[in-house]
């Protein structure tokens, strides 16, 4: 099993380190809560969306 | 499966890349001090101390610690009033940029064996440490890991001649047949208590946005000049959903199972017997639950795992990964030793132990 975990690291090409913990607080959080609301309910996607949009435009400004 | 196999596995990777510097010969009284700043502070500190102790006893060499809760923000103020430490653990990806950019950072370029690195480490994880993609190194992991890594049951597996897949088409394919053979594919679990509930859904995610629309979004997504409602972004969750199933019926017990479940718990249905289901997503670190539930189980006998395929093959390889990283601030020779050390195969084998401890206290990795 080691071997491959050695392989699969080498053989990472695009390497991104974890995306929500390099946003702002309050977007990571309302990420983590959208995804819930998805996992309940996949039908209210665009909904879900629209809200994180609107916390996209604070949260990094308040940051 | 020990949680320092998965160390010795980066030893290769890490061990031979750093060139020997200084003469090193031990308890010398004139060897001088390192000053160190990361984020680690009572246990944790203590447990970094311990990785520390035999660099200060075999070279004679001082580690003067420093622990911070914001890193980012004592860099910023020590480099500026040019009271930097000598190593830190490696700031945010965007401070270090800005810093590379100052030249506040030194590259390590003449304190590594870039033609090893180059020979032993794929491009994607020596970008990571090039922010201004200039051919100049600016952190160095001591620990590295994909995150998104998909564990079965070999056994269980090899019982129904389900093989591993190697394209996410196989993928899909797989699922539907395991929910054909009458047991929902996945197993996935998001609770983890207060306000991190929900996180280890996003870890799906990421990899989805990132293997999927490719790196270029995903960076923007993460600067938040992606909108959530994209195409792109739209698309990730969509994926998530094929995942998930309609009426989330690809996972064991649904919706409610999966919100109600705790992440450490995802795993003990797929040991069931007969299993509850045959796959789940999670990174490394998941091991450690799986043989506090069922102490029996044996790595790579009972578990093992496989990388989540490819989406989109245009970004072939691409993995959303973490780690333990260090940026030089002075180029001293006590600071290059220690940062030799610390990629070296005994300091990651306590590191290791250590990461593991620090993960089942908090909650989440």
């Amino acid at each position: 099993m080691s071997k491959l975990s050695a392989q699969i690291l080498v053989n990472t090409q695009i390497a991104k380190y974890d995306a929500t913990d390099n946003m702002p607080t309050d977007m990571r959080n309302a990420a983590w809560k959208g995804l819930l609301k998805f996992i309940s309910n996949q039908a209210n996607l665009d909904a879900i969306l629209a809200d994180l949009d609107k916390t996209q435009k604070t949260a990094y400004t308040a940051a | 499966m020990r949680p320092v196999t998965w160390v010795r596995a980066l030893v290769p990777l890490l061990g031979v890349i750093l060139v020997a510097v200084g003469c090193g010969s031990g308890g010398a009284s004139n060897a001088g001090s390192v000053k160190v700043v990361a984020v680690w502070s009572g246990q944790e500190q203590a447990s970094f101390m311990a990785v520390l102790k035999p660099f200060e006893d075999s070279t004679g060499i001082k580690v003067q610690y420093e622990s911070t809760r914001d890193e980012d923000a004592i860099l910023r103020t020590r480099v500026a009033a040019g009271n930097a430490p000598d190593l830190a653990a490696a700031p945010s990806p965007a401070l270090l940029t800005q810093f590379a950019q100052q030249g506040k950072v030194k590259a390590l370029n003449d304190a590594v064996n870039m033609n090893a690195l180059s020979a032993s480490t794929s491009s994607g994880w020596i970008k990571l440490g090039e922010p201004l993609s200039d051919g100049k190194l600016y952190q160095i992991f001591s620990w590295a890991a994909v995150k998104g890594l998909v564990w079965y049951d070999p056994k269980n597996f090899s019982a129904k001649s389900y093989t591993v897949p190697k394209t996410w088409q196989e993928l899909l394919t797989l699922q539907d047949t395991i929910k054909g053979n009458g047991t929902p594919p996945w197993c996935i679990a998001v609770a983890s208590g207060g306000a991190a509930d929900g996180w280890p859904a996003s870890d799906w995610l990421k990899e989805i946005v990132l293997s999927q629309a490719g790196p270029t979004v995903y960076d923007k997504w993460v600067a938040g000049t992606q909108t959530w409602t994209s195409p792109e972004i739209k698309a990730a969750f969509q994926t998530f959903g094929t995942i998930l199933g309609p009426n989330d019926a690809n996972v064991y017990g649904g919706k409610n199972t999966i919100l109600a479940t705790q992440f450490g718990d995802v795993g003990t249905p797929m040991f069931a017997s007969p299993p509850k289901c045959y796959m789940l997503n999670q990174a490394s670190f998941i091991t450690t639950f799986f043989t506090s539930a069922v102490p029996s189980l044996q790595a790579g006998t009972d578990f093992t795992f496989f990388p989540l395929p490819d989406i989109n093959t245009s970004f072939s390889g691409a993995h959303v990964v973490a780690g333990d990283s260090w940026s030089m601030f002075n180029d001293t020779p006590q600071a290059r030793q220690l940062i030799k050390y610390l990629t070296t195969a005994p300091a990651q084998d306590i590191w290791e132990a250590w990461r593991q401890a620090r993960r089942q206290q908090a909650g989440q990795p």
